[in-house]
């Protein structure tokens, strides 16, 4: 040891203390209650983990719905500015959906498969969670929208919600099939290509819009509606099945 | 939590022998530490945990000295042969060449000279490999103070060796 530098002794310092192996250890790692967190701070947890940008992007199509429809505010029954919330709808569909991929993309599945959640649990929390704030400031603009416009709340929400779920349906579906980075193109495709649709039936918004066709976009509302629930439904399915493997014994 | 409660099981048993010397007593002492630390379940989602988890390892270690009547385990305590011992047995398992144990021994008993504050230091700082920031929320000292104790502890140790 003589003439070592303190590089190498702080090395070998590592090494002290050596004690024997515990005899109760893994007797009591197994009875060990391991507290159990609310809902609620799961998803405190959870809403840190979501990044940044997708808080700002959110902000951001809100804030350019509100300056592109602007023009039309004062023209009422124009349906300019349902037109263009219509329009960003998609896009911050993609934006929920996409945060189920981020995982997968950076390798970190089999890691949060570990963890005290599995996978699908964290991201349904997550795309909740962005869901929910998207539908806060969406049913809090559309009063405002619905006055606007000179419709009653709900033809409004129907309006919003319908390219919202489709895109949600059809970025679900992708994820079964495309993983990975693939898979979130895939879906910006999606929700670009919804958005495009709803900015172009802006042409023709009086046809679109009109009471006349309302009847359709309720149909199309419950439809995709019941087959969210039922893609939300299999998720939580898997998690229940993934759960029971994994306590059932060996 | 994003502890891994086997890793640091071994980490706080080890630090709990440091203080009491006795391998009975440590193990129980870490499994309270545990029990208690699991019993704050609003800081063991929140806070800083591994800190938590040492200031309760060591809080318990205070008051296991401060009480008069001890467990049954503390027959024992102090009789056995603390680290040399235990340096003997890791020399009988050990495939390291002699010349690996024997400076190792050396250094333990280096190690054996220094203050208590500074033995401490060295546990939690190279072994359990704790952050600075770590250590001074147990412990209570000062970045600063930290920091030159452990410089000083180095210092000494290179001195002797």
């Amino acid at each position: 040891m003589s003439g070592f530098s303190k590089a190498q002794i702080k090395k070998e310092l590592g090494q002290l203390y050596p004690v024997a192996p515990p005899q109760r250890k893994e007797e009591f790692l197994k009875e060990l209650p391991f507290p159990k967190t609310s809902p609620m701070e799961t998803i405190g947890v959870q809403l840190g983990y979501i990044r940044k940008s997708v808080w700002i992007l959110t902000l951001l199509l809100i804030v350019a719905a509100l300056i592109l429809g602007k023009g039309y505010w004062k023209d009422a029954r124009d349906y300019g500015m349902l037109c263009y919330f219509s329009a960003i709808m998609p896009l911050l569909a993609v934006l929920a959906v996409t945060e189920s991929f981020r995982s997968s993309v950076h390798g970190m599945a089999e890691l949060e498969m570990t963890a005290r959640h599995n996978l699908q649990q964290v991201l349904l929390i997550r795309m909740g969670a962005i869901s929910g704030v998207d539908f806060l400031l969406m049913m809090s603009a559309l009063p405002f929208l619905a006055e606007a416009e000179r419709i009653n709340v709900f033809r409004g929400a129907v309006y919003l919600m319908v390219p919202w779920l489709c895109t949600c349906v059809l970025a679900l579906q992708i994820e079964k099939y495309v993983r990975g980075r693939d898979g979130i193109w895939c879906c910006c495709a999606v929700g670009a290509f919804i958005c495009g649709i709803s900015l172009m039936a802006g042409k023709i918004r009086e046809t679109v819009y009109g009471s006349g066709k309302f009847y359709i976009w309720v149909i199309a509302f419950f439809i995709f509606a019941v087959v969210l629930a039922k893609q939300i439904w299999q998720i939580c399915h898997e998690i229940e099945s993934w759960n029971q493997n994994l306590y059932q014994p060996g | 939590m994003s502890l891994d409660i086997n890793e640091q099981y071994d980490k706080i048993y080890r630090y709990c022998y440091f203080k009491v010397n006795n391998r009975c007593l440590a193990e129980d002492l870490t499994q309270e530490t545990f029990l208690r630390y699991f019993a704050q379940t609003s800081y063991v989602n929140r806070g800083k945990q591994l800190a938590y988890l040492y200031t309760i390892a060591r809080n318990l270690c205070i008051d296991f000295y401060r009480k008069p009547v001890q467990t049954e385990c503390s027959g024992e305590a102090f009789s056995e042969g603390g680290y040399g011992e235990n340096r003997k047995m890791a020399e009988q398992l050990s495939d390291n060449p002699m010349e690996q144990v024997e400076a190792a021994l050396q250094l333990q008993m280096a190690v054996d000279t220094l203050p208590m504050e500074m033995q401490e230091l060295i546990l939690l700082r190279y072994v359990n490999e704790l952050s600075i920031k770590e250590i001074c929320k147990i412990t209570g000292l000062s970045r600063s103070s930290e920091y030159r104790m452990e410089k000083e502890a180095l210092k000494r140790l290179k001195k002797i060796l």
